[in-house]
């Protein structure tokens, strides 16, 4: 391909879309209210967005939207209407569940009667057909994508620990597909980096011999900052001995700590089992604030053009909750 | 070389549509997103779900689009793109649409010439940050460049470049994230939705 192929500016165009399709599946997981709300306060009346949709339906011969579901009745038995919903996991838990940083996706959402109703159509000025489709209901096959999506993604930690990195990233893709907004948890989110991460490197190690390591002047500022919100936090860093991985470790050593990081460092033979390139580890029982502080540093090194394995987990309470190892090329 | 259409039937759409309240209602935000005027977006809105559903477009393809919302953001940008091309449409509110005066073409309207070349430009100098924001990430990069020469699925776009479907959508979830840190660094573009 050549710069003469290309357009200046239209792939911008991609990057757009690419926009716009997270946006708007973000406002589809807002609970309705929050979203008509938001909209409001923007100026836009949400119901205009039913009652357009059906002229613009109804002009081209197809069927209009479905009435809104009838609010529940204000007397409700608490104890029918939570046996009814029980296996069903209301969006806004899972927000919840993301806001709270919670890792463990499944279950929970048994105590909750949710009120997550669509917002009534009121002003429609196309008659309201009901559209009833045969089968199963939108919210139980939601439910039954959810479920599927869980399954996937189990599956894809599996393949990500034995660092089948195609395997995983199209497993989470499908995942996603089927329950975008389970993406929004955590551990998620950390599944589909490793697995970016794991795809990138193992490219990069396939096609070119590695060079020598550093962290390039022009990007030491970046990763600084980048560190910069989780000052304070502890890391050990283990140096593979050697001219090549004891000067990337000097830079990292270096940058890390006026990054506002506290760092401790231990100089051991290469010989003695180190894992080749880098590897990020962090205690399984480790807080919220050393996961993150474990993703900017992934982070960082990836956008300084070095690539660090993990963060992989490491054993609960064993030596520093977080832990750098710069091994042989 | 495209991939295979996989086209969804219009009928399925309106289908999903019709079914999907909050899909409708994030459209219309995005609308809003875009235009900044609660009548404007309503407009925008109407028109992409009419570009949508009407049997005279191809419609969605979800070799190239792989979810509604993809699909429908596209048309939403695509239409407001040309909205803000042509001078036409930025003036139809004061213009007779039963029985439109003549309109200078965009190209001949001095005015809309400089409204287009000043959002080109912009778009141009966007992407040129974020080629720069990428510099020494071949993949992100090569599907800039394929989305440039049209391509725009996930299948096509790894053929083109000689790499896995997994890390085009890895790049594009790049791009997503990059893009709008670029977005956000422009003074123009902060507020935006």
């Amino acid at each position: 391909m050549t710069d003469d192929d290309r357009k200046p500016g239209a792939g911008w165009d991609l990057v757009e879309d690419l926009i716009a399709e997270e946006e708007i599946q973000r406002g589809k997981t807002m609970p309705a209210e929050e979203r008509r709300a938001e909209m409001k306060a923007r100026g836009l009346d949400p119901d205009r967005a039913d009652a357009i949709a059906n002229e613009v339906l109804a002009k081209l011969g197809y069927e209009t939207a479905t009435a809104a579901p009838v609010p529940a009745p204000k007397v409700v038995s608490l104890a029918v209407e939570r046996e009814k919903r029980r296996p069903a996991r209301p969006t806004w838990v899972i927000a919840l569940v993301a806001a709270a940083a919670l890792v463990v996706l499944v279950g929970g959402g048994g105590a909750v009667v949710a009120v997550n109703w669509p917002s009534p159509s009121s002003t429609t000025s196309v008659p309201q057909v009901p559209t009833g489709p045969p089968g199963p209901s939108p919210e139980q096959l939601a439910q039954e994508q959810r479920a599927k999506a869980d399954e996937l993604r189990k599956v894809a930690a599996v393949e990500c620990a034995a660092e089948k990195w195609d395997k995983c990233f199209a497993h989470l893709g499908d995942a996603s597909k089927l329950d975008p907004q389970g993406d929004e948890a955590r551990g998620v989110q950390r599944l589909q980096s490793k697995a970016s991460r794991g795809l990138v490197l193992e490219q990069l190690e396939a096609k070119e011999a590695p060079g020598i390591r550093v962290l390039p002047p022009e990007a030491k500022a970046i990763f600084v900052a980048g560190l910069a919100t989780s000052k304070g936090q502890a890391l050990h860093v283990v140096c593979a001995q050697g001219a090549e991985p004891s000067h990337l470790c000097d830079q990292l050593v270096a940058a890390i700590t006026k990054g506002g990081w506290v760092v401790t460092r231990t100089n051991v033979a290469a010989d003695a089992g180190l894992p080749h390139g880098m590897l990020i580890e962090i205690a399984s029982d480790a807080d919220d604030a050393t996961q993150a502080a474990a993703d900017a540093l992934a982070t960082g090194l990836e956008w300084s053009y070095l690539f660090a394995r993990g963060p992989n987990d490491a054993a609960p309470g064993g030596g520093a909750p977080l832990r750098l190892t710069v091994g042989p090329q | 070389m495209g991939a295979v259409a996989d086209l969804v039937p219009h009928a399925e759409l309106a289908k999903i549509i019709a079914r999907d309240a909050a899909l409708r209602q994030s459209v219309l935000g995005w609308a809003m997103g875009h235009t900044r005027h609660a009548q404007n977006a309503e407009d925008l809105y109407a028109d992409t779900l009419t570009t949508a559903l009407d049997t005279r477009y191809k419609g969605w393809d979800r070799a190239r689009y792989a979810t509604v919302e993809d699909f429908l953001g596209s048309i939403l940008n695509g239409l407001a793109r040309n909205r803000t091309r042509s001078s036409y449409m930025a003036r139809r509110a004061d213009l007779d649409e039963q029985n439109p005066p003549q309109v200078a073409a965009p190209a001949a309207d001095p005015e809309g010439q400089l409204q287009m070349a000043a959002s080109e430009r912009k778009r141009s100098e966007m992407e040129e940050t974020l080629r720069a924001r990428l510099a020494g990430k071949p993949l992100p990069l090569a599907v800039l460049d394929g989305a440039a020469k049209g391509l725009r699925g996930n299948i096509e776009l790894a053929r083109e470049i000689g790499c896995t479907v997994p890390e085009v959508v890895a790049a594009k979830q790049l791009l997503r994230e990059q893009g709008r840190i670029v977005k956000a660094e422009r003074p123009s573009e902060r507020g935006a939705a």
